[in-house]
């Protein structure tokens, strides 16, 4: 950045002083993502001040350790396959080819943050609960089946891995869709000229030019399917199925408590996904180099598919009903009394909502979730837009970008024991606590807070800036009539992320709440595990709606913000 | 190259002017780097200038000479390494002193090329904002920015947001922003290179109608050798951070003191020679004969020299016009039609073998044709005779 910005925003507030702000917050980020790392480290690696590897040989031993390998590798392989090929298909269709549907479009990317993991999964469960699910129900009788459960049942690997898929794939179709925006659709049209076959031509040009980007995403799905906890917990255990993250969890909450082994494997996961980050992190850069340079021709990137077309649209259908349909069913399932009541209108009530609300656990945990997550929201959006627009300034941001993306390469279960390890215990004592819960949200949710400060502050004009001041404004009217309008929409977009992964958060949750801080998605695991299904589809409702209701409020009071600092 | 003799021009110059009169800019010996990829990259290497009340000084050069770090180092947006800089008789900047004013407590103030509307204002808004920073009172800034947005024909879209107007309608806009504040010095960074032509002509129109009211004295940065032409009162040409010549557009045209200005400034024909001097001109020797015409800077006799002169100072005739140098036998190679005027090129003939080119502006009419044979005439008054430099 030019020495003229420097100038400019050293003078916001005395320079020096204001060097040491950042300075000290950088220290107390850094402190905060850092050390449950160190402590977890040093806990397993370090036994009476010594090394030690005797915690991984007691992991090793530990009683289904075995088949929980061998859960874990088959769940994120095929995770990886069937999310990244939905995600790189979407991509393509919609990129690439006439069947595209701009709306769908637009909507595929926010899919992961608008339909939290818990909805969709409880959706799933209504539908194919094996006795009462509304798609068996229907499905014995269009087959004319005599059975009274079956014929889907989602208690297995190929169902969990689906509708784990189906939360995935956006990553995978914004990363391809990403590279194939940006390869100029000129090159297939050049093999096309040349005589290559439409097919031909997608396997020869479309598919190579798109390699990065798929191995790239495919690393992506499988850091997040690593560290992924809610799908197996809720499908995968029902199953038998124990994959890794499930099994930290019981290390903590089983009886007796498997507290090292549970750390170690936590330590194991940690190494591993570092590895995949790091092997990432080279494909994404890659995959940036693969732009091609140059003036993209104006050509149309869409090519006819023909009848195809109805086929590919087909499956666009498809997909959006996968994630559609079982929020209608989450809907429909939590207006009836109990689970296998009758779909009709005489049966629709309020009646698990009265009882979510009146029911002081439940209620706390929806008012609970909703301040956490705004708090913590609020927080990281701040660290996040303070430090990144110190580093742009100050053309030093490896300490910066260290402290602030680190926790994207901790899978959530190993963020959660680590602070367990590093803060429950004294001298800190916050097991159970308020501030613990919203420190793990911080840190957890610290990279997509960043994504989108980075976002709003290179969005912001040197030169409206410089404006300000050549119009003789000081450095305060400039920070509040010029810079702070200008951030404001993207930081307000990144708390609106922040605020819903927060509030529909589960694994930290479950492993840091205490029973005098029950939050939403604890409390879900709680129900689920006490057979009260229809109150969690209620939760799941209430939650939704009362996050739509905050961002709209939100959103009411940022733009008069906006508005009345003109 | 004539660098030197232009720096102890102005410090003359300043000389004169010291005793506190009407210079509102004054810049001495600015110095201003950046890093570079491969070391420093020396932008500004020692630049003066000085402009009074009432001027509008255009700062011409190529993409890449220092003419936007030269304003944004007179705004107080780049801080220079060295050399001193005053607004208004005020010192904003001073390498010896250690003063360096922020960009807000100068008075000063700026046309950015991009405009630099803020987009979250409305017009009125953008347009009233330096007021509001000078603390005006709330009815007389609504007062003063109607009068303003009248002033440049935008009365009624005071309540637009700038992505509503039109190109040419934002560039006013910027103006009206720049001028109400009433600040002695103007800047002006390449504002009319995103509008189109029509419009750019318009706008320049009001821009000089806005200073004879205004009164300020403006600093008007541009690459177009006739945008500069028309708005300046001094023309200033850069090359590679330092200034090559000053003075009002006629005198840089007939006069130029190097290669470099005179070819920036318009076509020229070029011959060289080996310079003699005689009586106050300079006789060269050259492949087409000897060539006379005037210094404009210091020639050494024995030096390699470039005797350079525009199409309109060339005159093909018929017949031998009767002087007795500068006319050389030629053959019309090119005749293009240029609306006013018709652009021949002619061929000299040298006694080395290697014809010299030469491009000439002839009336309409002169009867000229490809392939015949004429004399071209350049008077000896006209023709510059200039250091061969580095071009
Ligand atoms: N912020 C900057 N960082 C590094 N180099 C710069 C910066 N601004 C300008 N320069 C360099 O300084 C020289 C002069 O630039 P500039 O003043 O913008 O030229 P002009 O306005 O005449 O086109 C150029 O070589 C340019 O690359
Ligand atoms: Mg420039």
């Amino acid at each position: 950045m030019s020495s003229a910005t420097t100038l400019i925003v050293e003078r916001l507030g005395s320079r020096r002083s204001a060097h040491r702000w950042v300075t000290l917050l950088l220290i107390a980020v850094g402190f905060l993502v850092l050390y449950p790392v160190v402590r977890m480290l040093w806990r397993s690696f370090v036994v009476d001040g010594a090394f030690s590897l005797s915690a991984f040989g007691q992991l090793f031993e530990a009683r289904g350790f075995s088949s929980m390998l061998a859960d874990t590798a088959i769940y994120v392989i095929g995770t990886v396959i069937v999310a990244t090929l939905m995600g790189g298909f979407l991509a393509w269709a919609m990129e690439r080819t006439d069947a595209r549907i701009n709306a769908i479009a637009g909507v595929l990317p926010v899919i992961p943050i608008l339909v939290p993991a818990i909805g969709l999964i409880f959706g799933y469960l209504v539908l194919f609960s094996p006795e009462s699910g509304y798609a068996n129900i229907l499905l014995r009788w269009l087959l004319s089946l005599e059975t009274t459960s079956g014929p889907i049942s989602i208690a297995n690997f190929p169902a969990l891995i689906f509708v784990t898929a189906v939360s995935f794939a956006p990553m995978a179709y914004m990363i391809v869709s990403a590279s194939l925006r940006n390869a100029d659709p000129a090159l297939e049209e050049a093999s096309r000229v040349n005589g290559a076959s439409r097919w031909r031509t997608f396997w020869r040009v479309t598919l190579p030019t798109s390699r990065t980007a798929i191995l790239s995403s495919a690393l992506m799905i499988a850091i997040l399917s690593v560290g992924a906890f809610t799908f197996p917990l809720f499908i995968g255990t029902p199953a038998n199925i124990t994959t890794a993250s499930v099994f930290v969890y019981r290390g903590f909450s089983s009886w007796p408590p498997q507290q090292d082994v549970a750390i170690a494997l936590a330590v194991l996961l940690t190494i591993v996904v570092q590895i995949a980050v790091l092997a990432q992190l080279r494909a994404a850069r890659a995959a940036n180099r693969a732009v091609i340079a140059g003036k993209r021709s104006s050509a149309s990137a869409l090519q006819p598919l023909g009848p195809w077309r109805w086929v590919v649209r087909g499956f666009i259908a498809f997909y959006m009903t996968a994630v559609l349909l079982p929020l209608l069913a989450l809907i429909t399932a939590s207006l009836l009394p109990y689970r296998g009541a009758t779909v009709s209108f005489d049966n629709f009530s309020l009646d698990n909502y009265r009882s979510v609300l009146s029911d002081a656990t439940s209620r706390e945990a929806l008012i609970n979730s909703f301040s956490f997550g705004a708090i913590a929201a609020v927080l990281a959006m701040l660290i996040a837009a303070v430090l990144i627009y110190a580093a742009t300034v100050r053309q030093r941001s490896r300490g910066i970008d260290l402290v602030l993306y680190v926790p994207a390469a901790i899978p959530n279960t190993a963020l959660a024991a680590a602070f367990i390890v590093a803060f429950a215990g004294p001298p800190f004592n916050l097991y159970g606590t308020a501030a613990l819960l919203i420190l793990a949200y911080i840190t957890a949710f610290l990279p997509q807070a960043s994504a989108s400060a980075t976002a709003a502050v290179s969005q912001l004009n040197k030169e409206l800036v410089e404006a300000s001041y050549v119009s003789a404004a000081s450095p305060l009217r400039t920070a509040r009539r010029i810079i702070a309008p200008q951030l404001l929409p993207g930081l307000f977009a990144g708390w609106v992320i922040v605020f819903f992964l927060g509030v529909n958060e589960v694994t930290i949750s479950v492993l840091l709440a205490g029973l005098d801080t029950p939050v939403v998605g604890q409390v879900a695991v709680e129900f689920f595990e006490s057979g009260r299904v229809p109150h969690v589809t209620a939760m799941a409702v209430l939650t939704f709606i009362a996050s739509l209701v905050v961002v709209a409020l939100a959103y009411k009071t940022v733009s008069r913000a906006a508005a009345t600092s003109r | 190259m004539g660098a030197t003799a232009v720096t102890s021009d102005i410090t003359a110059d300043m000389a004169r002017n010291a005793d506190g009169d009407d210079v509102k800019v004054r810049a001495s010996n600015v110095i201003k780097t950046y890093p570079g990829k491969d070391g420093l990259v020396t932008a500004l290497k020692g630049v003066s200038v000085e402009i009074p009340q009432g001027e509008m000084a255009v700062l011409l050069g190529p993409s890449g000479c220092g003419k936007t770090t030269l304003l944004r180092s007179i705004a107080g947006l780049e801080r220079p390494e060295g050399g001193e800089i005053s607004v208004s008789g005020r010192t904003v900047y001073s390498s010896d002193h250690k003063v360096y004013l922020p960009p807000e407590r100068r008075a000063v103030s700026m046309v950015f090329q991009s405009y630099a509307l803020w987009p979250h204002m409305t017009v009125a808004q953008n347009i009233g904002y330096p007021l509001a920073c000078r603390k005006v009172a709330k009815a007389q800034i609504a007062e003063r920015v109607q009068q303003m947005m009248d002033a440049v024909h935008l009365g009624k879209y005071g309540h637009r947001y700038p992505n509503q107007l039109s190109g040419g309608q934002q560039q006013r806009v910027a103006l009206a922003r720049a001028i109400i504040a009433d600040a002695d010095v103007i800047l002006f960074d390449e504002p009319l290179s995103n509008v189109d032509a029509r419009v750019r002509e318009e706008i320049r129109k009001q821009i000089i109608a806005l200073q004879a009211e205004f009164n300020f004295a403006g600093i008007y940065v541009t690459h177009d050798q006739v945008e500069a032409g028309a708005i300046a009162t001094k023309l200033i040409v850069m090359n590679h951070g330092e200034i090559a010549q000053v003075g009002r557009p006629q005198e840089l045209y007939d006069n130029p003191v190097s290669r470099y200005v005179a070819s920036f400034m318009g076509t020229t024909t070029e011959v060289s020679g080996t310079a003699t001097s005689i009586d106050g001109m300079v006789a060269l020797d050259t492949a087409v004969g000897r060539v006379i015409g005037k210094p404009t800077s210091a020639i050494v006799d024995g030096d390699r020299a470039v005797g350079v002169f525009r199409p309109e100072w060339g005159h093909v005739v018929h017949e031998h016009p009767g002087a007795d140098h500068n006319v050389w036998p030629c053959v019309v190679k090119l005749k293009s039609f240029m609306g006013a005027h018709m652009e021949v090129v002619v061929e000299l003939r040298t006694s080395s073998g290697a014809p010299v080119e030469a491009t000439v502006a002839a009336p309409r009419g002169s009867g000229l044709r490809e392939g015949q044979c004429y004399y071209l005439h350049v008077p000896s008054a006209d023709l510059c005779v200039l250091p061969e430099g580095e071009q």
